[in-house]
């Protein structure tokens, strides 16, 4: 059974079509990369899979689960993890706090009005073991919004991975970053484990063709190519699309 | 309730409706261009309506309600002359802006409770409209069909306004993209204080005209506030034709409501919202989600 | 521990207050403390989750109006039983308004919550089952059965049964402010969208801490009732649910601001009716002075920084530039 599967996607916002009969399919342990010039529409196929934004027409499906109309918390419940290309964390609250809610994100304790929230021990652990695994430690009790922008996107990206799920969607993980920066957080995500079904959005066509298993090519709200890096590499459509040569096909 | 009479409450919704949307037209269009909330709407209508009253005692029907509608811009400049002394805070902060204008609201009402001693007030329709149709056994007051004829009039120039001239293509674009009509050069300021005044002027417009079936009394500060507010909300914050459609809902809902459970009318509002908001928490044609 | 100082402070000089305060006095600051809790209940909705409620007043005014009918229709005088039926209903009435109002933003809640209460105003005063626009008159002082020798009839003993439901009120906000719930509301309202992506349903418990501030604003209407010995369709008035969201607003992010500026609002309101007809409109005044005067937002709720700022500004001679063209 396919991790996520995106049937024949369109979207439609006012009179523009940004997303024209997309169909995706991720299997548990792809590393899939979603490449394209900006305006593509992958952000928006994002949101969509996420739950973020209902499609037009089209169906999502959730481990052979139909959740084209389940909103986007339920998804998160059913193992679709997901990080935002601008950094979305809760900038009053400290690091610890954040990677809290993502951990404890579930449990029926996070209802409880009374009791102490210094005081859900397994949550504090987990949260300790995130944060050495992040390298955040030092930062644990700073709130986000005074963190540097390098230590908010790795944040951004723990917080996403803090409770295990089957799909994750990394939209830019590295934005603002270098590759190096880029490479490391995406291994880490990889690292995380074989079963995982990763698609990823990154500018840096070189590292996404490097570190991907699969590759889906958006060009202007459709899929023009797919295939594994080396197909996709070696098949010009790049050329095409990005700098408008037309490629041998 | 025989057809005659579902009839009847239908034009009494109807044309009590046309009226709110004076009302809730200015209400909106302030909130869609300026972001601004603007709570002293209610009391200006108050106001408005109470100078028509005092007004139409001599002057006659007509001088009443150009009085009301000139109470109605003066008072909603001030509103935002009010604003303006700290706009650059409070054009984003909606909470002080609530503040603002609920302080506002309370003085504007106190100035008419003052002025005329907390009384209620009426106004004389003009006499060639003071019969009424009749609508099988039941009548329907000949003025109400023109509060709503005129209220029609004015909407539809509202709409012709806002689609067919200049200004409205600035208040249009003003309400999509702010930050896009500062970079086209336009200067916001001498549009902002046109879009208050012409929602002063629709309010007390409203006022005058509600007075000979309203009356003007205190407490309509809050309880008009509550029709523009429903409307608003169900018709989508910012958008002209929902608070129309909005306005025809609202008001047949209530005409409906005192017709028959004249207690608790408000339920069939309090239903109306549940109803439009589980189906489209956005209003029906607006951005009211988060 | 040095954190607890301001609050025993507090409540020292709330405790010392019977013994210096003429009954008048004591009637007056009792209803400050009833305002206070109502603020309060705003301030849980406010600070942490940014909705500005403007329609509290219909939960204390059902608060109110269950008190006064259980002693005059239902036969029910125990102050325990009455707060306790008080509170159920008012977290009735709620449930539903929170069901449409945790799904809206910040303006179309305020606008809702607000038609909400005005629309109870307009039935409170209509339905003669409950004293239509006179009310309910004759609420009796309830007795304090099981506790020994509580006669609530007494101002001080009745000021310190109000000062009882201030205590508790702030403990609850105490308690959830710490609480993991009291952390995810805070998350919540930081980013929605994060909490969503990862598995929580933001209407859900916006809509449950919609239902707590209600069950703490009746429990206001029900000491109001009692202390003055009426309900009526005022109680539900968008007066009350303003007074609520200012002290709300003036009170800022401590928990010991919406008390204060309770009190203090209610000393000042009574000395302005007592001093002029025309105190709502002066009244009004103040609410406009304090929408101008905050420096920053005014949900932010730094208003006493920003007064001193303002003053210390104006009196320095350095005034800010107006602001540009919006």
């Amino acid at each position: 059974m396919s991790a996520l599967v995106l049937d024949r996607i369109c979207k439609q916002i006012g009179g523009a079509e940004i997303n024209r009969e997309i169909s995706v399919q991720l299997e548990p342990g792809d590393r899939r990369a979603l490449i394209g010039p900006n305006g593509a529409g992958k952000t928006t196929l994002f949101n969509i899979a996420a739950g973020l934004v209902p499609p037009t027409s089209g169906r999502v499906m959730l481990r052979g689960r139909d959740v084209t109309h389940t909103p986007a918390h339920r998804r998160a419940r059913r193992g679709l993890a997901r990080t935002f290309q601008i950094t979305n964390l809760m900038p009053a609250l400290t690091v610890a706090e954040n990677l809290a809610l993502a951990v404890q994100a579930g449990s029926r304790q996070c209802w409880n009005p009374v009791r102490p929230w210094r005081k859900l021990g397994f949550v504090w652990a987990k949260v300790g073991e995130l944060l050495e695994r992040g390298h955040l430690g030092d930062v644990r009790d700073t709130a986000v919004a005074s963190l540097p922008y390098g230590r908010q996107r790795t944040l951004e990206i723990i917080v996403a991975v803090a409770r295990p799920s089957s799909v994750i969607l990394l939209d830019e993980p590295g934005a603002g970053l270098s590759s190096e920066e880029t490479e490391e957080l995406m291994q880490l995500v990889f690292g995380l484990g074989s079963e995982l079904a990763v698609m990823f959005i990154d500018h840096d066509l070189d590292l996404c063709l490097r570190l991907a298993t699969a590759v889906t090519v958006l060009h202007l709200g459709e899929v023009v190519a797919e295939g594994s890096p080396g197909e996709i590499r070696s098949s010009g459509v790049l050329d095409e699309i990005y700098l408008g040569v037309p490629g041998h096909a | 309730m025989s057809f005659d009479e579902f009839v009847l409450h239908l034009a009494i919704g109807t044309s009590f409706g046309l009226l709110l949307f004076l009302l809730a037209s200015g209400f909106t269009l302030t909130f869609g261009l300026a972001r601004f909330i603007n709570l002293a709407h209610g009391a200006v209508f108050l106001v408005s309506a109470y100078v028509a009253t005092a007004v139409g005692e001599d002057g006659g029907f007509l001088l009443a309600v150009l009085a009301a509608a000139g109470t109605g811009v003066v008072l909603s400049l001030a509103v935002y002359a009010s604003a303006r002394i700290r706009w650059g805070r409070l054009g984003s902060d909606e909470l002080g802006q609530v503040i603002l204008t609920f302080g506002l609201l309370l003085v504007f009402a106190d100035v008419a409770r003052s002025s005329w001693e907390g009384l209620p007030r009426s106004l004389q329709e003009p006499g060639f409209l003071d019969g009424s149709w009749a609508i099988g056994d039941t009548s329907f007051p000949t003025y109400r069909a023109f509060m709503g004829g005129l209220s029609l009039l004015l909407a539809f120039s509202l709409w012709w306004l806002q689609e067919r001239t200049e200004f409205g293509a600035l208040v249009r674009a003003g309400v999509d993209d702010r930050e896009m009509l500062q970079a086209s050069g336009v200067s916001a300021g001498p549009l902002y204080v046109a879009v208050f005044a012409l929602g002063g002027l629709l309010a007390g417009v409203a006022g005058g005209l509600g007075a000979p079936v309203l009356g003007a009394a205190m407490g309509q500060e809050f309880t008009i506030l509550v029709f523009a507010f429903v409307i608003v909300v169900l018709g989508g914050l910012g958008s002209l034709l929902g608070a129309f459609a909005a306005s025809l809902a609202v008001g047949i809902a209530d005409a409906f409501g005192k017709a028959y459970i004249p207690t608790f009318a408000e339920f069939t509002m309090m239903g109306l919202v549940v109803l439009v908001l589980a189906w489209r928490p956005g209003g029906l044609f607006g951005l009211g989600t988060r | 521990m040095k954190r607890f100082v301001p609050v025993v402070v507090f409540f020292a000089a709330l405790l010392l207050v019977p013994a210096f305060a003429g009954t008048f006095q004591l009637t007056l600051v009792t209803q400050g403390i009833v305002w206070g809790i109502v603020g309060l209940s705003v301030w849980l909705l406010l600070r942490f989750l940014d909705l500005p409620s403007f329609g509290h007043a219909a939960f204390f005014g059902v608060g109110a109006y269950t008190a006064g009918l259980a002693i005059t229709k239902w036969e029910i005088d125990n102050v325990f039983v009455g707060l306790a039926l008080a509170i159920a209903l008012a977290c009735v009435v709620a449930f539903p308004i929170a069901l449409i109002a945790a799904r809206l933003n910040n303006i179309s809640f305020l606008l809702v919550t607000l038609a909400f209460a005005e629309m109870l105003h307009s039935v409170a005063r209509r339905w003669d089952e409950v004293g239509g626009s006179d009310g309910l008159v004759g609420v009796l002082r309830p007795n304090a059965d099981p506790l020994p020798s509580v006669d609530l009839t007494e101002p001080a003993t009745f000021y310190y049964f109000a000062l009882a439901l201030l205590a508790a009120s702030l403990l609850v906000l105490w308690a959830v402010r710490r609480s993991p719930f009291g952390g995810v509301l805070v998350g919540i309202r930081e980013s929605e969208q994060r909490m969503a992506a990862l598995g929580y349903n933001a209407v859900a418990y916006r809509a449950a801490a919609f239902v707590l501030s209600a069950a703490i604003a009746g429990a206001a209407g029900v000491v109001n009732a009692y202390l003055n010995r009426f309900a009526d369709p005022g109680d539900l008035s968008a007066l009350v649910s303003a007074r609520g969201l200012l002290i709300a607003v003036i009170g800022g992010a401590s928990l010991l601001g919406a008390p204060i500026a309770a009190i203090a609002l209610t000393e000042l309101e009574d000395a302005l009716s007592s001093w002029t007809e025309r105190w709502l409109g002066l009244l009004g005044l103040v609410y406009v002075l304090v929408a101008l005067l905050a420096v920053h937002q005014v949900r932010l709720g730094t208003l006493w920084t920003d007064v001193r700022q303002t003053v210390g500004r104006l009196i320095g001679g350095r005034r800010t530039s107006l602001e540009p063209d919006a």
